[in-house]
């Protein structure tokens, strides 16, 4: 989404969406949509996993609008994407999908430095990963959330938190090799 | 130092946080600094990642969603308002047997009241829920919707705080304006756009 778009998003529109004007609610969801689903996609395994995410998560800020007490379009971003980081992460929950990245350790193709034909490329480890643990390096390493805020979002400990991060920072730097930039 | 910086220690460096002894061993280990930077090369690269569109547009099913749940809201407190407009006329009659202007003049409330009634009744012969509309105009019906639904819990707060007739003549007026406009929108032909 381009800054433009979000700045299209001034303190009347919010307020006129917290009032439940159906036409400002939809400038919210044009002006975040991308956001939010960049957002679920990443955490999610698939492209259909996000797009509900991403339903769910305008149905919340709907509902919720009236409630949020921020001001200006900064926090209102940061309030949708905390709502989005939510959605996503009840949906890796309630798909309980494998944790993919024991299955895939031993097979992943070795980084030989130069074998660039086996060199797999980030967007490729990243889905290796267990859900748990690629959630986390997002929300972290991306996104900026502190362990403290993905343990609450996660409904899990601060210690959990560190240990997914670095084991898949483990994983990360064995599958990729040498050459992180992709 | 020989042990080499795990990788946990690597990212406590990397946020600020790191020991005395991992930093020490840091200043003096090629082989740390380079998974440092590399550590900061995969974070940049995940940050350089594309933003994503999603396939399909979903905006309107969650507007109809909202829409919907509005509806649903409204029908579960219609009989409760209902009756609080019952009783603020109860209490307009009530209170007005004591102040009620002498019998030949008009009572202008229950003019008001009278044609409100009328309104409510040329609402419900355009039978709404049956009727197909579009965005547009399923925005304004829940908009007025809306502020129909706010003036009845003051009708609800006049009843409560036994108001004069003169305000409730003013909130009569107001209702009477948006069943007025609700029933126009009702009543207005669907006008659909070819593309």
């Amino acid at each position: 989404m381009t800054n433009a778009v979000i700045a299209a998003i001034d303190d009347i529109a919010i307020q006129r969406a917290k009032a439940g004007d159906i036409n400002a609610l939809e400038r919210v969801y044009r002006a975040y949509e991308g956001t939010v689903y960049s957002l679920a996609r990443r955490i999610c395994r698939s492209p259909e996993d996000a797009e509900d995410a991403l339903q769910e998560a305008f149905l919340e800020v709907c509902r919720s609008i009236g409630r949020f007490r921020g001001s200006g379009p900064g926090s209102l971003t940061a309030w949708i994407k905390r709502i989005a980081a939510s959605k996503a992460l009840m949906k890796i929950r309630r798909e309980k999908y494998r944790d993919t990245d024991e299955l895939f350790e031993d097979s992943a193709p070795a980084s030989n430095p130069g074998d660039e034909g086996l060199r797999m490329d980030l967007e490729t480890v990243m889905q290796r990963l267990s859900d748990t643990s690629r959630a986390v390096v997002w929300l972290h390493d991306v996104e900026g959330y502190t362990h403290e805020d993905i343990a609450e979002l996660m409904g899990k400990s601060v210690s959990f938190s560190k240990s997914q991060l670095s084991r898949a920072h483990a994983r990360l730097r064995k599958w990729l090799g040498e050459e992180a930039v992709c | 130092m020989l042990m080499h910086c795990t990788m946990e220690e690597l990212l406590a460096i990397r946020d600020g946080q790191g020991s005395q002894t991992a930093l020490r061993h840091l200043d003096e280990c090629d082989e740390c600094c380079h998974e440092l930077e590399l550590l900061h090369q995969r974070v940049a690269a995940l940050k350089a990642l594309p933003s994503l569109s999603a396939p399909r547009d979903r905006w309107s099913v969650v507007r109809d969603e909202v829409l919907a749940e509005r509806g649903r809201s409204r029908r579960r407190f219609g009989g409760w308002l209902t009756a609080a407009a019952a009783a603020s006329v109860a209490l307009a009659i009530g209170v007005g047997g004591m102040v009620m202007p002498a019998a030949q003049e008009p009572d202008p409330l229950a003019a008001l009241v009278s044609e409100a009634q009328g309104l409510e009744d040329a609402l419900r012969s355009l039978r709404p829920e049956t009727r197909v509309i579009n965005g547009r105009t399923a925005g304004a019906v829940a908009a007025l919707e809306d502020r129909l639904v706010l003036l009845d819990v003051r009708f609800e707060e006049a009843r409560i705080r036994r108001l004069p007739r003169e305000r409730l003549v003013v909130l009569w007026q107001e209702r009477i304006d948006l069943m007025d406009a609700l029933v126009n929108v009702h009543a207005r032909p669907v006008t659909l756009i070819g593309f």
